[in-house]
């Protein structure tokens, strides 16, 4: 009986749990992607609903391209829909997102594109845009082109919403100039783009916060306009754009406006402003920004020519001129009052009032038509471009500084794009992966310069991606799937330009038994299978001095103002009977070296060169020399760190002699020196204050916390398990009870957990006289990167002062 | 009465005065000793496939409604299991836990903004941090059945915060050793009006630009008590005034039959239109509207109708259709007609009432200090019931 009644009991149990709903009653945050996923069997190579379909609590995927035709309705309620594919919604269908999420799988940026050609998306309660791929988002575009968009408390993730394109339709189109969003509770989700307000459409937007895109026609007028646009970004507007002309209810006009917009308090974080349909033919249209604080601002056009023109008086603000003004790095260089930058017939000008300030984060380039020869030369940060014919020609003028982050850098037909001295792709890792793409007849070479986080991909047999002199190559992802050849140029093994054989893994070795990719001088030797403590490889290379002064030696070609950092493990088996072993590079007259220690030998040791910085373009020497024989000694694990001022994974400006370029952003501007990162502190070059001992003329660094908890920080990647980092310096605070100051080097995003493997200095007084601080760190098994930070605590608005750090492997 | 009955009901005594005491501070205090009317998953509820495994809230509170007054020293936060899943017990699990409290910039009733770092009114307060190496414990949620359960996530705090008024944020973060977690807290929400729906009868038939015209409810005024607007799109626009400058809308209580006619009926042999524009709803109403051009480009018709501030209509069912003038249709009739939509109403709207909190949550949140991450959030009240210390 009592096993009947357990039984009875454990069996009304188990239904209660079986046959629970999958989502109580005001279960609102229900996680519904942690349900078995449903694969919709597509009923062709690409699914079609022609009729009202509805799925209601499900995770669905559909591996298809996905069309819903007139009188078809898909009705997502309390599910989630990811397509591997685009979505089109023609005229007369329907699209409905409730309490649910819609979200296209890409694996590159722009992969699909959801695209409205019709009928009505019915958004609410509901998320839409791009999934997440492991960490990763790229960005959906969707393309409103006709029909309606109602969306009530919805998110845009990942997602650029683009209301067609211009006067004359979406490719020319005249049926696709536009549709209409009525947004009650639109928000801005992970990585959204914007709202780009690009065709004839209306939007009307109450009560969210969404990124917004302006556009301004610069052919719409026979005569030269001038008009002030208020992008404030701080708080909800309400106001309508439109052209009075046209529309009705306009607050603030825009000459020649085709859309309409209608902002009900709602806010935009981030402007971005595109001048379009832009000609050097035509007339002057110029735009004064008001209260713009790192918008982004671009140019649509036909055959732009030369460069952009900087007006105004920009020589008093800046020692070093941008090639386009932007506030992200590299670029840093806001627009000064009375200041302008044009291209063809528009012009950005900082204004309406005379001491009023304005900054463009970052720009975009669109340009077409075979006339298009445009040059851009110097500090600048270009997030998107598109050429489509003709030639276009960017390089930097200091360190790799012609930011080209890819958001996507795409060419068309024959288009010519030539790069040089570039940061490309995504440094901030911010989890975008750029995209270079070549497409019919277009050819992109790239010549010294860095790369990270982006993907070059060809599509068309004729298409052509080039690139010699490039720094991080071995992380681009090719992608040539499509046709066309992507071609990046490396030294070959008796070449010696490059960073490859760092590690002295690759083999055979050369005539001579030199190392690969190496310029050896005087050199025999072997590769033996030992490798230095926490080195990845295998294998070291022994190097036997057959003469005096016998090298091993590489030439880096770098432009100006770049820093590099050559770490590396040696064991010496036989000292040289005079001389040394010695570790150097050069660049003109510097020629900083390390020695390594004679008196160590059979054991491994780490040297350590003190920081070159290139004061001119041309070639760094990279060398390990032997200035005695017999010397014998294995090498292994050489790492050369190249440090620009707007990265931070080098020992570049640790004496804080250089500038604070970095001004950060909108609202908190937390300005950074050089080389560091900032959080929460504002700082800069202070040369009335300096440390005991310090080099006359030389200058600190003053911090000014904007809260209670700020540091500076630099990111180190290089240093391996087992090294030890000893880090040292000089902080200053003035007395203020509670505060103090404290170094901390950790290990990965936990860099401040007080534990191991992490280390403090303990709180340092701040006392008004300046205190040395000394703390080693030990580099754990499986680091994730090293963090060295400098972090004040309890001192908001109270300056204190940071000198002279030194960071040694050792 | 025996000592046993004696002792029963001093410790029944002695509950109820703890319990009173207790109430004081938990907020909403309406649930101080009675199961909440909502679930929340997070933030202890952790799933797969995200981009991390933290998951995390944030609750944007009403000061009017906190159980205590500005200058209050808070020392101590604690959650308790759901009662809704009266069967499922939740394991414990570790982790770590980050409790960050402060002043929001606006209250729960103007939040629109999903972007969490964003509705800070200044820094937090960071009073609690349990990092992987010294992690938080979340005890185990035995299955509550009827009972309301404990107050058992106690969460100390490490640094206290003193709360001097104005909207209270207050974000959790959690973050599990491994795999992932299952612990569903309790919460509220405050009931409301729920919006009507509407679905399509048939498409309608296109104008002489190629486009059919189609119709759609605002979700928000479908149901009692509120003035339900209707819009349509799609008709053609004119160039210069005209009949294309009107519209016709029609709403009726059928869409099977206009008195002793089935419907749909075809409109080409009674009117001359076009074939194929069917009439699917009754015509009990039948309102000519002006319409508008906002982007010059199509026609865009507003129709509102009172619907009376009466319980008993909701649910109920109104048919709509539109017909639009469209000058260069080659047909007897030159016009067009759109799609037919069924309106069911929702509820009646309640008193308008001020929101008492409302949360914003991410599964696969930035467990870090830096976060730019967005959150979801649901447009009424919302949030977990909390007892402060």
């Amino acid at each position: 009986m009592l096993v009947t009644r357990f039984v009875a009991v454990s069996l009304a149990a188990w239904f209660a749990v079986a046959l629970a709903p999958a989502q109580m009653p005001g279960e609102f945050d229900f996680d519904i992607s942690q349900l078995t996923v449903s694969v919709i069997p597509p009923n062709g190579s690409t699914h079609v609903i022609s009729a009202p379909v509805t799925y209601t609590g499900q995770n669905l995927r559909l591996n298809a391209p996905l069309r819903i035709t007139a009188a078809g309705e898909l009705r997502l309620l309390r599910s989630q829909l990811e397509v591997v594919g685009s979505v089109t919604l023609e005229d007369g269908g329907r699209l409905t997102v409730i309490d649910s999420d819609l979200l296209l799988r890409q694996t590159f940026s722009q992969q699909y594109d959801l695209r409205v050609e019709g009928g009505l998306v019915h958004t609410e309660r509901a998320r839409i845009g791009s999934s997440y791929v492991g960490t990763s988002l790229f960005l959906t575009r969707m393309l409103h082109l006709r029909g309606t968009w109602l969306a009530r408390h919805t998110v845009c993730q990942c997602l650029a919403l683009i209301i067609a394109d211009g006067r004359n339709g979406w490719f020319g189109n005249p049926l696709h100039k536009g549709g209409s969003l009525f947004g009650l509770g639109v928000y801005e989700g992970d990585r959204a783009d914007a709202l780009h307000m690009t065709g004839m459409g209306d939007v009307h937007l109450t009560n969210g916060t969404m990124n917004i895109a302006l556009y301004l026609d610069a052919a719409g007028s026979p005569v030269p306009t001038t008009t002030t646009i208020d992008l404030d970004r701080r708080v909800p507007l309400t106001r309508t754009y439109g052209d009075p002309l046209i529309h009705a209810g306009v607050t603030n006009a825009i000459a020649n406006n085709p859309y309409w917009l209608s902002l009900n308090n709602h806010r935009s974080s981030l402007w971005q402003l595109f001048a379009v349909n832009a000609n050097s033919a035509l007339p002057l249209q110029t735009v004064h920004l008001q209260n713009a604080e790192d918008v982004i601002c671009n140019f649509r056009g036909t055959n732009f020519t030369g460069s952009p023109i900087l007006a105004g008086p920009w020589a008093s603000h800046y020692a070093t001129l941008p090639g386009l003004p932007s506030t992200a790095k590299p670029g840093h260089h806001a627009l000064p009052p009375g200041c302008s930058v044009q291209l063809a017939n528009v012009k950005y000008e900082s204004g309406p009032n005379p001491g009023d300030w304005n900054s463009i984060r970052s720009w975009g380039i669109y340009a077409s038509g075979t006339g298009t020869n445009l040059t851009v030369s110097g500090p600048s940060l270009i997030a998107e471009l598109q050429l489509t014919s003709g030639t276009m020609n960017l390089s930097g003028t200091g360190s790799f500084d012609m930011g080209v982050r890819a958001n996507t850098c795409r060419l068309y037909q024959g288009a010519n794009l030539t790069i040089t001295n570039a940061a490309i792709g995504d440094f901030q890792n911010t989890s975008l992966i750029g995209l270079v793409e070549a497409n019919n007849q277009g050819v992109c070479t790239i010549t010294n310069s860095r790369v990270a986080n982006v993907r070059f991909r060809t599509t068309n047999a004729s298409a052509a991606i080039s690139a010699t002199n490039l720094f991080g190559a071995e992380n681009v992802i090719v992608d040539t799937a499509g046709g066309g050849v992507v071609t990046i140029t490396q030294a070959t093994p008796t070449q010696s330009w490059d960073r490859q054989n760092l590690g002295f893994e690759s083999s055979p070795l050369l005539a001579g038994n030199t190392p690969p990719y190496w310029a050896a001088t005087s050199v025999t030797g072997s590769a033996v299978a030992t490798a230095a403590p926490g080195a990845p490889g295998t294998t070291s290379y022994e190097f036997l001095a057959t003469a005096n002064g016998a090298s091993l030696e590489k030439q880096l070609t770098l432009p100006p103002e770049t820093s590099l950092t050559m770490i590396g493990a040696a064991r010496i088996l036989t000292p040289p009977g005079s001389g040394g072993i010695v570790a150097s590079m050069s660049h003109g007259a510097a020629t900083p070296s390390a020695a390594l220690n004679l008196g160590i030998v059979n054991a491994w040791q780490r040297f350590q060169v003190p920081l070159l910085t290139t004061t001119a373009a041309g070639t760094a020497a990279l060398r390990l020399q032997a200035t005695g024989t017999p010397a014998v000694v294995q090498l292994d694990d050489f790492r050369v760190v190249l440090g620009s001022w707007w990265d931070q994974d080098n020992l570049a400006n640790l004496d804080f002699e250089g500038q604070c370029r970095d001004r950060g952003f909108a609202p908190d501007y937390w300005r950074a020196p050089d080389g560091w990162t900032a959080f929460q502190l504002r700082s800069e070059p202070d040369p009335t204050v300096t440390r005991p001992g310090a080099n006359p003329g030389s200058q600190s660094l003053r911090v000014v916390p904007t809260h209670p908890s700020a540091n500076i920080g630099k990111v180190l990647t290089f240093f391996r398990a087992g090294e030890s980092v000893r880090v040292r310096g000089w902080v200053l605070g003035t007395s203020t009870a509670g505060a103090n100051i404290q170094v901390i080097v950790g290990n990965g995003p936990n860099y401040f957990v007080v534990a191991p493997p992490n280390v403090f200095s303990g709180p340092i007084a701040c006392n008004g006289t300046w205190q040395f601080v000394d703390v080693t760190y030990v580099v754990p098994v499986n680091p994730i990167y090293t963090r060295v930070g400098v972090s004040v605590f309890g001192m908001a608005n109270v300056p204190v002062w940071f000198d002279d750090f030194t960071v040694e492997v050792q | 009465m025996t000592p046993f009955f004696r002792a029963l009901r001093a410790a029944v005594v002695l509950g109820t005065t703890t319990a009173t005491s207790v109430a004081q501070l938990v907020w909403p205090a309406a649930y101080s000793a009675t199961p909440g009317n909502a679930v929340m998953n997070a933030p202890f509820t952790v799933g797969s496939g995200h981009p991390t495994t933290s998951t995390k809230f944030m609750v944007v509170i009403d000061p009017a409604t906190l159980p205590f007054g500005t200058g209050t020293v808070l020392s101590q936060l604690s959650m308790r299991r759901d009662a809704s899943y009266t069967t499922t017990p939740y394991a414990s699990s570790t982790g770590a836990l980050r409790v960050r409290i402060g002043r929001t910039l606006v209250g729960p009733d103007l939040v629109q903004d999903v972007r969490f770092h964003r509705l800070w009114d200044g820094v937090p307060t960071q009073v609690f941090n349990a990092t992987s190496s010294t992690p938080f414990t979340v005890p185990a949620g035995p299955a509550p059945g009827a009972s309301l359960p404990p107050f058992n996530v106690v969460i100390p705090f490490t640094t206290t915060f003193t709360w001097t008024g104005g909207p209270l944020g207050i974000e959790i973060t959690w973050t599990p050793t491994s795999g992932s977690s299952s612990w569903r807290i309790d919460g509220f929400t405050v009931p409301e009006a729920m919006p009507g729906t509407y679905r399509t009868l048939g498409p309608g038939c296109p104008g002489s630009h190629g486009f059919t015209a189609f119709q759609y409810a605002l979700p928000e005024t479908n149901r009692p008590g509120t003035m339900l607007t209707i819009q349509a799109e799609g008709g053609v626009r004119g160039t210069t005034p005209s009949l294309q400058d009107w519209a016709v809308h029609t709403i009726g209580l059928s869409n099977t039959l206009w008195g002793t006619i089935p419907l749909p009926v075809d409109l080409q042999g009674p009117l001359g239109m076009p074939a194929g524009c069917l009439l699917r709803v009754d015509p009990l109403v039948i309102t000519p509207v002006p319409v508008t051009n906002p982007s010059v480009l199509f026609t865009r018709a507003v129709v509102q109708y009172v619907m009376p501030n009466q319980p008993h209509i909701a649910g109920g069912q109104l048919y709509s259709q539109w017909v639009f003038l469209d000058l260069g249709i080659n047909a007897p009739f030159q016009g067009t007609i759109s799609d037919g939509i069924e309106i069911t109403l929702g509820s009646l709207a309640p008193p308008a009432a001020p929101r008492t909190g409302r949360t914003i949550w991410k599964y696969g949140a930035q467990p870090t200090v830096n976060e730019t991450d967005s959150g979801r959030m649901v447009p009424t009240g919302y949030g977990p019931i909390l007892k402060f210390n």
